[in-house]
């Protein structure tokens, strides 16, 4: 009864936050803006590629490289919106709403609450991927030969890679809330470090043989080449740092790594709003 | 009747990297407090005494350096989740709130915080939006309010999760006399027609609104409780002689030695720019000193404005305890 | 003249100068991986040296204008407009610091990770267009920046939603040519597409083969666009006093 009760709760404070969440990312005063954002930004993302490959290979660009850059641009539209939205919502709440001590003394589960708010997120994210899929499949020379078989792998995996992402998030908020202005600006350049890393636009073994290294330990990096595989129906992609990793493996590795990440989130949150509390920063708000 | 808050020998200090490295300020220091349920308890301070550190630790928004504080019974450091559910907290002069949401969207979203179902939630918020003129604004973004609105909506928030212990940290700040009255009387009312009892924690630096709302009142300065009553005894413990307001009509007057004269108990100044005076309260054990300040004024040269003969007010009482005026001017008499 | 303007603190700046280094290098990691030529992560090394220059005006002084407008000073220098470009002028040599390192480290990053030569044809022209490229940028800056004022957050939303498609068009991850003339035209209203156009082809050996237009002609064109630019920002400044004066405010507030 008592285990109803508490999840019958966590899931009110989920929905809530999740139309809190959808309310400040959506009400702007032109909704125009809105869808624009939603579209724009996928679209361009995807120009961009289009014509970089125009300009270096011409016409000669195989359709290898081509079904590779999609997919990870795509995919790494849910990376970009949750992990960069979850970690603002500290900095939203102490800086532009000047909510946070209030939110803070409440019985509110924080974890919850960020978890909602990044739900929003994933909206926008799910429908700028279905933008970008269409107009892939429309203007590019895509070959998609996913099996039935293989759906729900990927639909696992899938859920896997947002899993993680949230949980990402949530450590991101706890360094926001020991950071002062610099907050902002760090959960920035690490979605610059994983859009580097993680073999988004090209593959992880172009980059340098250290950095390659740290790249295949990023939850991100498995997540996108399974999805890879299982889309384009291969057992290796032109990634060679994953050569002879079968896609099994990658699942499990994708996993681990996930269930980690959850149980470091969690102490490692409650640790932080503990520092934060010894300090007195919660509400400490950046004064130019 | 039981105890709403506790403090055992509380402190908290903060490094003080602007003076001295390493140095500590402490902003509470051995703070022993016991409140008991169903009063206003105030705290009554001038601006940095350490009132907002206190209200912070109370409401598990900041732990303490050293020493214990007990909130409901539960103490702070480590129950907090069983705190959080009984209390709730207002900062005046503040701009807080989801500027793209409505009044009643805003409320609606801190009662879910809270775990209060929608429908007695949307209740609440109905009748203290009316309480307090706020209803036509109901549907109205939080943007589009001027900040009087915004406050009271801060305001109706501490109340709509209906806590046990509430804590008021210079509610009034900002307001303009109409709503500063009307946010008082909404408080005195909601603890006295409280079906259970309810507490409330209230920081000022206003004397009449901690005269006028409190059952008790802490004077607390530089971190530490100077006395602790209800507001009518301190007025008539710290009452040991009559107080005298001077206005000297010079701004160079060289108010502070006038503080040696015999039999000056207490004594504060201040300058009132536009008159080009300076306002001097005196607290004397005998009349017989006011002729000797009177005498010691004049043969400085100055001439007297005015002598008043006062009533011995909180604010008399504050002067003899802290040495210095709580508001306008206030010379650091130490 | 403010000099100290935005960049205050060492680790505020450490991120300053790491952060546009990121994308620079991504897009630099893409033409390696298709094997294209050196010169190709040079264009791209160029093209986000600048563009993090171009971002840094843009942001800093519109930001730098708000954080004014909280403490009062905005009121004041908005009694004489032409002070008011002063302000600004002095903020933009204030950054010059962190955007001269920032260069620098861009070039250094180039030669030693990814190994770009330089092969300049005129050193004379590269450091004119240079130079004319950051003044159009600085006049387009302070246009932005009173925008911002007048219009608000949706002002400020507008421009982050167009962020991506000028990044697209200006020719930071690849030739401008390439977008063909009818949409590099309008590009070149972004003072920073010709400007890289020009540096590229004086600092690459391959870049005279993706000239959009020639060097003189597109110095031309950006002195023209420093003129316009300019003059758009004086008459925004000189609105924003007048909204000022008669309104008894700056700007809608910031929530
Ligand atoms: N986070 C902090 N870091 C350093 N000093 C602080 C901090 N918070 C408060 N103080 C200092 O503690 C003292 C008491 O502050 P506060 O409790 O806000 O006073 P009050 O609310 O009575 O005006 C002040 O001198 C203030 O500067
Ligand atoms: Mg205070």
């Amino acid at each position: 009864m008592a285990v109803t009760d508490t999840l019958k709760r966590s899931a009110k404070v989920v929905r809530s936050a999740a139309w809190l969440g959808w309310q400040l990312e959506s009400n702007w005063a032109d909704p125009a803006i809105f869808a624009i954002i939603t579209i724009i930004r996928p679209l361009a993302s995807l120009l961009i590629i289009i014509f970089m490959f125009r300009f270096a290979l011409g016409a000669s660009a195989s359709a290898d490289l081509l079904n590779f850059f999609f997919i990870g641009n795509t995919v790494y539209l849910f990376v970009y919106n949750v992990l960069f939205g979850i970690s603002q919502v500290i900095f939203e709440d102490r800086e532009h709403y000047e909510v946070i001590k209030y939110i803070y003394i409440s019985p509110v589960n924080w974890y919850l609450y960020f978890i909602g708010r990044g739900f929003a997120r994933l909206i926008i994210a799910g429908v700028s991927c279905v933008v970008s899929i269409v107009a892939g499949l429309i203007f590019l020379p895509l070959k998609f030969n996913m099996t039935a078989a293989a759906v729900p792998v990927f639909a696992f995996s899938f859920l896997l890679g947002i899993v993680s992402i949230f949980f990402m998030g949530i450590i991101m908020c706890a360094l926001t809330l020991v950071m002062a202005r610099h907050g902002n600006m760090m959960s920035e350049s690490i979605s610059g470090i994983f859009f580097i890393l993680c073999g988004i636009i090209y593959p992880i073994s172009a980059l340098p043989v250290w950095l390659q290294k740290i790249s295949t330990a990023i939850p991100i990096s498995y997540w996108l080449e399974i999805s890879r595989r299982l889309i384009l129906n291969t057992d290796q992609t032109i990634d060679a740092a994953w050569h002879g990793v079968s896609t099994a493996d990658l699942v499990y590795r994708l996993g681990f790594s996930t269930a980690v990440l959850f149980a470091f989130s969690v102490v490692f949150f409650y640790y932080m709003s503990m520092l934060a509390r010894a300090k007195g920063i919660i509400d400490r708000t950046t004064s130019y | 009747m039981a105890i709403a808050i506790k403090t055992n020998d509380l402190s908290r200090t903060f490094s003080d990297d602007g003076e001295k490295k390493g140095g500590l300020f402490w902003a509470l220091r051995d703070v022993n407090i016991e409140i008991p349920d169903g009063m206003i308890f105030g705290l009554l301070g001038p601006n940095g005494a350490g009132k907002t550190t206190l209200i912070k630790i109370l409401s598990t928004l900041l732990l303490p350096s050293a020493g214990e504080a007990l909130v409901a019974g539960y103490n702070v450091d480590n129950e907090y989740d069983k705190i959080r559910p009984v209390i709730n907290m207002v900062s005046g002069g503040e701009n807080c709130g989801y500027g793209i949401l409505t009044v009643a969207e805003n409320l609606w979203m801190f009662t879910q915080f809270y775990g209060i179902p929608t429908k007695p939630a949307m209740k609440r918020i109905k009748e203290l939006l009316e309480i307090m003129n706020l209803t036509e604004k109901a549907d109205t973004k939080i943007n589009k309010l001027s900040t009087g609105m915004r406050q009271k909506m801060n305001f109706i928030r501490g109340f709509v999760t209906d806590p046990k212990i509430l804590f008021l940290d210079e509610p009034t700040l900002g307001l303009d006399v109409n709503a500063a009255r009307e946010t008082r009387k909404f408080v005195m009312n909601w603890v006295k027609t409280a079906e259970e009892p309810k507490t409330v924690i209230l920081t000022t630096h206003y004397m009449q609104e901690a005269d006028e709302m409190c059952d008790r009142l802490a004077i607390i300065d530089h971190g530490k409780i100077l006395a602790e009553d209800t507001p009518r005894s301190l007025k008539k413990q710290e009452s040991g002689g009559i107080s005298y307001n001077i206005t000297v009509g010079y701004k160079d007057f060289d108010a502070e030695g006038l503080r040696k004269i015999p039999g000056v108990a207490s004594f504060a100044h201040s300058v009132l720019d536009e008159q080009g005076m300076i306002e001097m309260v005196f607290i004397l054990q005998t009349d017989a000193a006011l002729a000797k300040i009177i005498e010691k004024i004049n043969s400085d040269g100055f001439s007297i404005n005015n002598i008043q003969k006062t009533e011995f007010t909180l604010e008399d009482a504050f002067i003899k305890l802290v040495g210095r005026r709580l508001s306008n001017g206030e010379s650091d008499a130490r | 003249m403010r000099i100290i303007g935005v960049n205050r603190e060492p680790s505020w700046l450490i991120f300053e100068l790491f952060f546009p280094l990121l994308p620079i290098c991504a897009f630099a990691f893409v033409y390696k991986s298709m094997n294209a030529p050196t010169d190709y992560l040079g264009f791209v090394i160029l093209g986000g040296a600048m563009t993090a220059i171009w971002m840094n005006v843009l942001w800093g002084m519109a930001a730098q204008f708000f954080w004014e407008r909280e403490s009062g000073n905005l009121t004041l220098y908005m009694l004489c407009p032409m002070s008011t470009m002063a302000v600004l002028i002095g903020m933009a040599f204030g950054s010059a610091f962190s955007t001269f390192f920032r260069v620098i480290i861009t070039f250094l990053i180039g030669k030693f990770l990814f190994g770009v030569t330089l092969h300049v044809a005129s050193y004379f022209w590269l450091f004119v267009t240079f130079i004319l490229t950051i003044a159009a940028v600085f006049s387009l800056g302070m246009m932005m920046a009173s925008f911002f004022l007048i219009y608000g957050r949706d002002a400020w939303n507008i421009l982050t939603v167009f962020m991506e498609p000028v990044f697209f068009m200006s020719g930071f991850y690849f030739p401008v040519k390439t977008l063909g003339y009818p949409l590099g035209a309008l590009a070149s209203l972004i003072p920073i597409t010709l400007g890289l156009d020009s540096m590229r082809q004086l600092a690459f050996a391959l870049g005279p083969e993706t000239a959009f237009l020639p060097v003189k002609t597109e110095v031309a064109i950006l002195v023209v666009l420093t003129v316009v630019y300019l003059a758009g920002a004086k008459y925004l400044l000189n609105k924003l006093e007048y909204l000022g004066r008669r309104e008894g405010r700056l700007t809608l507030r910031w929530q």
